[in-house]
């Protein structure tokens, strides 16, 4: 069978669901770096990320039957990475995700993010304690409502929205500081 | 929190395709790949059933195998001697056309060598009228002609010129494969597991074999252009690859 280069992603599911070796070596090129994406930003490390990347393509591989063909494929390979990424750090934790008050609503500010390069915010997001950068992953960049995100890991509404806010807070106080510090130094 | 801030967020990671520093391909692999397996095993019990059929035909014990090995080397007469591999092959079909007519479990593939041992090959040849005989032949020649042609020409260099000519013990080496599961082999076990129970069995070379039995060939050849007659069509497709 010749190797191309790329497939389309009916025939990598099929071709994954059969076993077939070359459909799973090209299915993880296709996707493994947008997803490595994905892990980076649920994780504090670039090496926590790599393993999450590994478990999880594991668990696709092994679940591809159970994937019925409703809704978007990506959408599937990405939901797997961001359990994974919340087991990983689950099983460590037991403070992982705990109930808090919520906290005041603050806004971040939309120019001066706009303004920052990628690999700022992402250390930002890296910076943040794990139940606050889960929560805001989900919540800003993946789009998921509250009440998903609290079935997802098994917390109140009320939780993942206080997580939520105080993930904002913190964020606008690195936010401020970095802001300062380049007002300072220009 | 505004619809702005999570555009912004979004596109900010939209097309982030980062690489890994280290290779995970391969961790992934390792633990998928035993589920690769299950798809093949059937083609290595094929290869691994021929296998041993071909050495089953090619031991030259009794009075029997000789009859078949004058089958062989009267086929040799009309190819060109130079294309040794070709002729060997085609016994094993033959061969397998009989595994595949009484048996195909493995206990039957034990048995088998038993069964081809008592009775004269050229007898068992002729018994199965010509059209029960064609369609499975054809069917073996069509499936596995290219593995007993692999088998072989990695079969006949490794046979050491220098080996034994006198007949082997006729003890069956049973025990060699009742031992192995067949299914948890490779094809290249397979094939080498062969080739060494032929050095073990003290098989010449088929060329030379053939170069030796030529004066009983020719004492033989009328009864044989019978057998050889039902089989020219393998000769054909075998050729034809």
């Amino acid at each position: 069978m010749k190797r191309r280069l790329h497939y389309t992603e009916a025939e990598l599911i099929k071709g994954c669901q059969k076993g077939s070796g070359l459909h799973q070596q090209a299915l993880y090129q296709q996707y493994h770096r947008k997803m490595f994406g994905v892990c980076l930003r649920y994780t504090n490390k670039q090496e926590d990320a790599e393993d999450v990347l590994q478990e999880a393509f594991i668990k696709v591989f092994k679940h591809i039957n159970g994937f019925r063909g409703n809704g978007s494929f990506e959408g599937w390979i990405r939901r797997i990475m961001v359990h994974t990424s919340i087991e990983h750090y689950r099983k460590r934790s037991r403070y992982f995700m705990v109930d808090i008050d919520q906290a005041n609503e603050v806004e971040l500010d939309a120019d001066q993010l706009s303004e920052m390069s990628r690999d700022e915010i992402l250390d930002l997001v890296q910076g943040l304690p794990t139940g606050y950068r889960t929560v805001f992953n989900l919540y800003a960049i993946e789009g998921y409502p509250h009440k998903e995100i609290a079935e997802m890991l098994g917390i109140s509404v009320g939780t993942s929205k206080s997580q939520f806010s105080r993930a904002k807070a913190l964020l606008k106080e690195k936010m401020e500081s970095q802001n300062q510090f380049l007002v300072k130094s220009s | 929190m505004s619809k702005d801030i999570k555009n912004i967020l979004q596109e900010k990671f939209e097309g982030f395709e980062p690489q890994p520093t280290r290779n995970l391909w391969a961790g992934i692999e390792a633990e998928i790949q035993p589920r690769r397996r299950i798809a093949p095993v059937w083609w290595y019990a094929a290869a691994a059933a021929v296998a041993i059929l071909l050495t089953v035909a090619l031991w030259p014990g009794q009075e029997q195998p000789l009859q078949s090995g004058p089958a062989l080397a009267n086929q040799s007469d009309s190819l060109d001697a130079s294309q040794p591999e070709q002729v060997p092959a085609i016994l094993p079909e033959e061969t397998v056309a009989q595994a595949l007519v009484p048996q195909k479990t493995r206990p039957g593939k034990h048995s088998l060598p038993q069964n081809t041992r008592q009775q004269p090959a050229p007898r068992s040849l002729e018994t199965p009228t010509q059209e029960e005989a064609t369609p499975r032949i054809h069917v073996a020649a069509i499936k596995l002609p290219a593995l007993s042609t692999i088998s072989l020409t990695n079969a006949a260099p490794e046979i050491p010129p220098t080996s034994t000519a006198s007949a082997p013990a006729p003890e069956k080496k049973n025990l060699l494969y009742k031992d192995i599961k067949l299914s948890e082999l490779d094809p290249i076990t397979v094939v080498s597991l062969a080739s060494e129970t032929l050095d073990e069995l003290g098989v010449r070379s088929p060329v030379r074999y053939q170069l030796e039995k030529q004066e009983e060939l020719k004492q033989k050849k009328s009864r044989f252009e019978l057998v050889l007659g039902k089989f020219s069509f393998t000769h054909t497709t075998h050729r034809d690859m």
